[in-house]
């Protein structure tokens, strides 16, 4: 609706044409607050699971992974195929967002109990012999007597066990043909070091942890726009200047926000974002498909790592309740095209009044390298790939020689071609 | 020496420059040569380490508004301002990256 008119456009008198539902002098008073519930809603997401040996619904063997390409779990033996069951749907965490009040969770999601046991010990049920899996690094552990895999599917409170699982689409290869094509495409200003051992069928599956957040918000933002009604130049002794004149308005937007599977990291070492690492890089081939999760299932994680959730949701509600009220000022823009000149909100309630979190563990195809500099210090550079839609993006060690020769180069002829382009212009 | 610094610092001229208020176009372009070596650097640098990256959750996060209630109301008009942008403007903002401006600018603790 923006149009910028020498002439001067014409502003719009009382009331706005940019108002398709005039305010009613009413509903801007803030609503009685709901009363809060008591405490979080927990959803049973591991109600029938069971842990030890999970069998092939027709042979009864255990050796059962994921088939990347169909997305559906096989047996290694008789090859038969069957599909998890579809995850957030079926377990209840996937209703109408407007319906939302007080903290529901899925039960997969609870707070971890510090002196619950990483390493836990399990009976084969097959032969009964003593199994421990070291939960840090995976649900799943082979049994030394029988040969059996078996499974931890119940969830004990420390992080182990998420409440859904989305599995891997990206076949390997496709991950590494693409960090292939990623690096390749960074190659000149590469260290030299990084080029030689690059080798992307290093690349590793891993299931990262993350919560999964709906968010039911009222908001009210209140502040000023400006509008540009003019723009023209005015002579200032020897020079022009350009200036503009704008009407300004007092703006106020108040509604009702629904966010959809918000994703925050629950790793405190990926949620760890600074310039001493890379992990800026796995964070940005988000979002995944994640109404697409599976019911959690230790037998897709067969043949990939994993990486436990150690952070709980009174951890993470910050950040997540501060990316919904980013979301609620990006959102509120689709209403401010008017105000070409700008918005500033002077005050900004975002009222949460429902959230829904659930435990996720999301799959990234991962190369890692270890770079350590002259001065003895190291640095892990990641490239990530998405392995579901596909998205890569990585850190590529630089040849800082070659990097600051090269722009040396730039710099003398760029001075030599602005001290002309500065002359002429002058 | 991580001269992160210098290229996210070069990367900044180049958008002041490339979003600078009206006036001297020729003078910006001549300036914006005057420093194509750190321009250079820094766009180079962020090409190969992408420290800039990061979800776009604002954008990227799938989002609904209901029972939108709207007011705008007209309080003054402001003639020959320099600005081409409103000051203060704060609807583009983003606070919940989980790496701000300060760590980008390689100035955190």
């Amino acid at each position: 609706m923006s149009h910028p008119n020498p002439e001067g456009s014409t502003p719009p008198e009382q009331p706005s044409p940019l108002q398709p539902n005039p305010l009613q002098p009413s509903p801007l008073q803030p609503s009685p607050l709901q009363p809060e519930p008591p405490g979080p809603r927990v959803v049973h997401t591991d109600g029938d699971s069971k842990d030890g040996l999970v069998k092939c619904l027709r042979c009864g063997a255990t050796e059962i992974s994921l088939n990347v390409a169909t997305g559906q779990l096989r047996c290694h033996f008789c090859r038969y195929e069957w599909q998890g069951e579809v995850g957030l749907a079926n377990l209840g965490l996937d209703g109408d967002i407007g319906q939302l009040s007080g903290v529901v969770m899925g039960s997969g999601s609870v707070d971890i109990v510090p002196s619950t046991d990483e390493v836990l010990t399990f009976k084969c049920t097959a032969c009964g012999a003593e199994v421990v899996i070291d939960t840090a690094h995976g649900t799943q552990a082979r049994c030394h007597w029988c040969r059996n895999k078996l499974s931890m599917n119940q969830q004990v409170p420390n992080g182990a066990v998420p409440d859904v699982v989305l599995p891997f689409k990206l076949p390997k290869d496709a991950a590494v043909a693409k960090i292939r094509e990623f690096v390749t495409k960074r190659k000149f200003f590469a260290h030299p070091r990084f080029t030689a051992e690059f080798n992307p069928e290093n690349v590793m599956g891993v299931y990262l942890p993350y919560m999964v957040v709906d968010v039911n918000a009222h908001v009210t933002l209140t502040g000023q726009g400006e509008h540009q009604t003019r723009s023209y130049t005015v002579k200032q002794g020897d020079n022009h200047r350009r200036v503009y004149d704008a009407d300004v308005y007092q703006v106020v937007r108040d509604f009702d926000l629904h966010v959809d599977d918000l994703t925050v990291e629950s790793s405190s070492e990926r949620l760890d974002q600074t310039a001493a690492n890379s992990n800026n890089i796995i964070n940005s081939i988000m979002p995944f498909d994640v109404e697409n999760s599976v019911r959690y299932d230790s037998n897709y994680l067969a043949g990939f790592h994993s990486e436990r959730r150690d952070s709980n949701i009174d951890q993470l509600t910050p950040i997540a309740h501060t990316q919904a009220g980013d979301i609620a000022r990006h959102k509120a823009n689709e209403t401010l095209q008017f105000y070409d000149r700008g918005v500033r909100w002077d005050d900004e309630q975002v009222r949460v009044n429902g959230q829904r979190w659930v435990s996720a563990y999301l799959p990234v195809w991962l190369y890692s390298y270890h770079q350590t500099k002259s001065n003895g210090r190291t640095f892990l550079h990641y490239v990530a790939v998405n392995a579901r839609t596909g998205e890569t993006m990585g850190s590529v060690p630089i040849n800082q020689a070659k990097l600051l020769g090269v722009s040396a180069v730039v710099q003398v002829v760029g001075t030599i071609a602005g001290i002309v382009v500065v002359l002429l212009g002058g | 020496m991580d001269l992160s610094v210098l290229a996210d610092a070069a990367t900044g001229i180049s958008f002041t420059i490339g979003t600078g208020n009206g006036g001297g176009d020729g003078s910006n372009f001549g300036l914006l040569l005057l420093l194509a070596g750190p321009v250079f650097y820094g766009l180079m640098y962020l090409r190969y380490r992408n420290s800039d990256k990061r979800h776009r959750h604002e954008s990227e996060t799938r989002a609904k508004m209901h029972d939108m209630k709207v007011r705008d109301d007209r309080i003054k008009s402001l003639k020959g301002v320099s600005n081409s942008r409103m000051r203060g403007a704060n609807n583009n903002e983003v606070r919940g990256a989980r790496r701000g401006i300060t760590e980008t600018l390689g100035l955190g603790d």
